[in-house]
């Protein structure tokens, strides 16, 4: 009787057997040793100073989709490849970069083959850069301009093992990780970027094509920083410049804006300093690229993405496109993702049996994921997320739906229920940052401010007999809206001739304030001076944009009208 | 247990018959010795920790470059063999680092992963392991392989990861737990 420990040996044992290394890996080694003696003697004269520089020759490969990493050594034409059965073995190929401008993405000092080629015949005012080390160093100093930053010879691409700044111990620091490429083995090296685990950015990929004003988004995690960001042209411009405080993981945003248009290459650079000392945090540079006028369109900004229950898992779309972003579940055999909100980089999804009744909640939150209620003998559905993702809320209805409670629940705090009325057929509409939420039941959408505990306690609009329900906001009063107290509800029914929007208006679940334009209501959305209306006045006319604070019904609550050409997005977005 | 994995270098290399170190080799001898006898284990090593048989040799080879410098001045030279390993866990991690940042950037259409197919239910459970392997969190992954393809004991799989002994046994049992349902025994 072996035991699993035994197994899993014998296991992996069998499966390393398929992997054979190829014929030429000490050639390899020396050639790169070689290289690395004759890039110091040639760079560095004061090269015994530096111990044992670990110039690991590599190439990022650009324009793929993830970063492959290959030896280019001249005149080489073997190099490992994967059989069908995935075994690594030495073949004959030819060489996969020939032909490719290989500096086509770099940012720095090369941008092109061509100018690689032309250092190769001249070294001009760059000799060191057949030296990674050199170019790393020389990125950090003459490109980035960071003061107090010292590559560290050992590991020229490992930013976090190589700040050596004020104050700052050997290894302490965490820049980021650089990637450095030659074209061949003997250089010249060009910088692509630098990236960070702990600081991204989201938006723009690399290598996107932007136009100005461009969003930069992306994520920190750990403490509060400021981040400074420049966008710096390859020939080393700064054309735009920008701040943002970020930290504790959560999306941060900012707009760069620029008048120059005679660049083709750029970098975004994020850089965070010591609170303490100034002395650099933390380093990321994302390549981008100029969008030209006749060129395909610059990539957009991201939209506001949500996720959707599609093949019985939950995935993440783009919400200006509909595109597919990526699947984020995936449920063993036998259960299905029923349903999903999406909000501030996190999800709550609950995970049912497609026949049966033993539902669970999970959310995921920075890539990990948690049972926030685990499976059992209850149906859960229509989970929202508060615009923060910190409040989550759902349905809880039993196997026998003789009772169903909506719950509301922060992270780290014990959930708070309201028992919905027997017979009432209810779906959570929205959660906000405080608590409070929406609900609807039938034809009618009932809010609650936070702590609400009882059903009865909420402010309630119905539709119109003969309408039905569409959507609905609310606005708080005193804290949403320094104008009116109470809860100012708005919603929209569709009725025989149309889509119209009505609210409550003072306070009471009486739907009068119903609006004039009837069938021509298009959108609704809470903004940060009320109610943001889009609705056409006249059938095929221009689109009205009106915000409304909640506070009356008379024309004087009527904020300022915006009127514009253009569509708006469905309320169901 | 006989692991496959690395064997001792100085006993198979470094040292004489009578069990002496033989100081007279020079760094182009070592080289050649250690990539005689550890090159391969720490390829098939690399390709389970980053996942990626295609690079597995170059974050190998990366090892040797890196420790070539230093071995000269290494007291014991018997840490040869430890020093290459630290280093390909370490240039295992710097390599699945940029795959993963890589991939932030670049989301595109997760694919399902179609099964192996293979007649062989021994396959098909290797299929799965390796494939359970992959999904486990970094360190779970080191721990698991150092442990049970290198055979490497837990003071000297701590001592590749950078961590403690404790963490190794944590690191270990999470793993073991989550791979144990496909370990089975058929009969």
């Amino acid at each position: 009787m072996t035991t699993p420990e035994d197994r899993l040996a014998a296991l992996l044992r069998e499966q390393a057997e398929t992997v054979t290394p190829g014929a030429d890996g000490l050639t390899k080694i020396r050639r790169r040793l070689a290289h690395k003696r004759r890039a110091r003697l040639f760079v560095l004269p004061g090269a015994a100073l530096v111990t044992a520089a670990a110039v690991a020759a590599f190439f990022v490969l650009p324009g793929g989709s993830q970063p492959s990493t290959l030896n280019v050594v001249p005149g080489d034409t073997t190099g490992p490849s994967s059989s069908p059965a995935g075994i690594v073995e030495p073949s004959p190929t030819t060489d996969p970069l020939a032909g490719r401008d290989l500096y086509a993405n770099a940012t720095w000092p090369f941008t092109s083959q061509e100018q690689a080629d032309a250092w190769t015949h001249d070294h001009g005012s760059m000799p060191w850069a057949g030296d990674k080390v050199a170019v790393a160093q020389h990125f950090v100093d003459d490109f980035l301009g960071l003061k107090g930053v010292t590559v560290d010879p050992q590991c020229p691409e490992c930013f976090e093992k190589s700040l050596l700044g004020p104050g700052m111990k050997s290894h302490e620091g965490s820049i980021g990780d650089l990637a450095l490429g030659g074209g061949k083995d003997s250089g010249p090296y060009s910088v692509f970027n630098v990236t960070l685990d702990s600081m991204i950015v989201t938006s723009p990929a690399q290598f996107d094509r932007v136009s100005s004003p461009l969003t930069v988004t992306g994520k920190v995690v750990g403490v509060d920083e400021n981040i400074a960001l420049r966008l710096i042209t390859s020939d080393g411009r700064t054309i735009a410049t920008a701040s943002v405080p970020a930290g504790s993981g959560a999306p941060w945003s900012a707009v760069l804006n620029w008048t120059q248009s005679d660049w083709s290459h750029a970098v975004i650079v994020g850089v965070t300093r010591s609170a303490k000392d100034g002395s650099v945090n933390r380093v990321i540079a994302q390549p981008v690229q100029q969008w030209a006028p006749g060129t395909p369109s610059p990539t957009p900004s991201p939209g506001p993405s949500f996720a959707g229950v599609a093949g019985g898992h939950v995935s993440l779309y783009d919400g200006n496109t509909g595109r597919l972003v990526r699947q984020l579940t995936y449920p063993h055999d036998g259960l299905v993702d029923t349903d999903a909100a999406y909000a501030a980089g996190s999800l709550l999804w609950v995970r049912a049996q497609p026949t049966g009744c033993n539902d669970a909640l999970y959310e995921l939150v920075d890539n990990k994921a948690s049972t926030v209620v685990p499976g059992g003998r209850v149906h859960l559905g229509t989970p929202r997320l508060s615009q923060d993702g910190r409040w989550g809320a759902w349905l809880e209805t039993s196997c026998d739906a003789s009772s169903s409670d909506v719950v509301v629940q922060a992270a780290g705090e014990p959930p708070r229920r309201i028992a919905v009325p027997k017979g009432v057929t209810a779906r959570v509409l929205d959660v906000d940052t405080t608590g409070s939420v929406l609900v609807r039941t039938g034809d009618t959408v009932t809010a609650f401010e936070a702590g609400a505990t009882q059903f009865s306690t909420g402010v309630s609009i119905s539709a119109e007999s003969g309408c039905t329900m569409t959507d609905a906001v609310v606005i708080f009063g005193n804290r949403q809206s320094r104008t009116f107290t109470g809860i100012s509800l708005w919603g929209f029914e569709r009725c025989a001739t149309g889509v119209r929007m009505f609210n409550n208006s003072d306070g009471t679940a009486h739907p009068n304030g119903r609006t004039s334009e009837a069938d021509q209501v298009l959108s609704m959305s809470l903004g940060p001076g009320g109610v943001l209306v889009s609705y056409r006045a006249v059938p095929g006319g221009p689109v009205v944009v009106a915000t409304y604070n909640g506070n009356a019904p008379q024309a004087a609550g009527f904020g300022p009208a915006l009127v514009y050409d253009g569509s708006v997005r469905s309320p169901s977005w | 247990m006989g692991g496959p994995g690395v064997v001792p270098l100085v006993s198979a290399v470094l040292a004489g018959t009578g069990g002496e170190a033989v100081t007279v080799a020079t760094a182009e001898d070592q080289l050649t010795a250690l990539y005689t006898v550890h090159y391969r284990s720490l390829v098939r090593m690399a390709a389970f920790l980053t996942g990626d048989r295609d690079n597995a040799e170059e974050v190998v080879q990366d090892a040797y470059v890196k420790v070539h410098g230093s071995w000269r001045g290494l007291r014991e030279p018997d840490k040869a063999e430890a020093y290459l390993r630290t280093a390909v866990v370490n240039l295992s991690r710097s390599r699945l680092r940029r795959r993963q940042v890589a991939a932030k950037h670049q989301p595109e259409p997760l694919l399902d992963t179609a099964s192996a197919e293979s007649t062989a239910l021994r396959a098909v459970q290797r299929e799965a392991v390796v494939h359970a392997l992959q999904q486990l969190p970094r360190r779970q992954r080191e721990a698991v392989v150092l442990r049970y393809y290198g055979d490497l004991s837990e003071a000297q799989t701590a001592s590749a990861m950078g961590c403690s002994v404790g963490a190794v046994k944590s690191h270990t049992s999470r793993a073991m737990a989550a791979l144990r349902p496909l370990l089975e025994d058929p009969s």
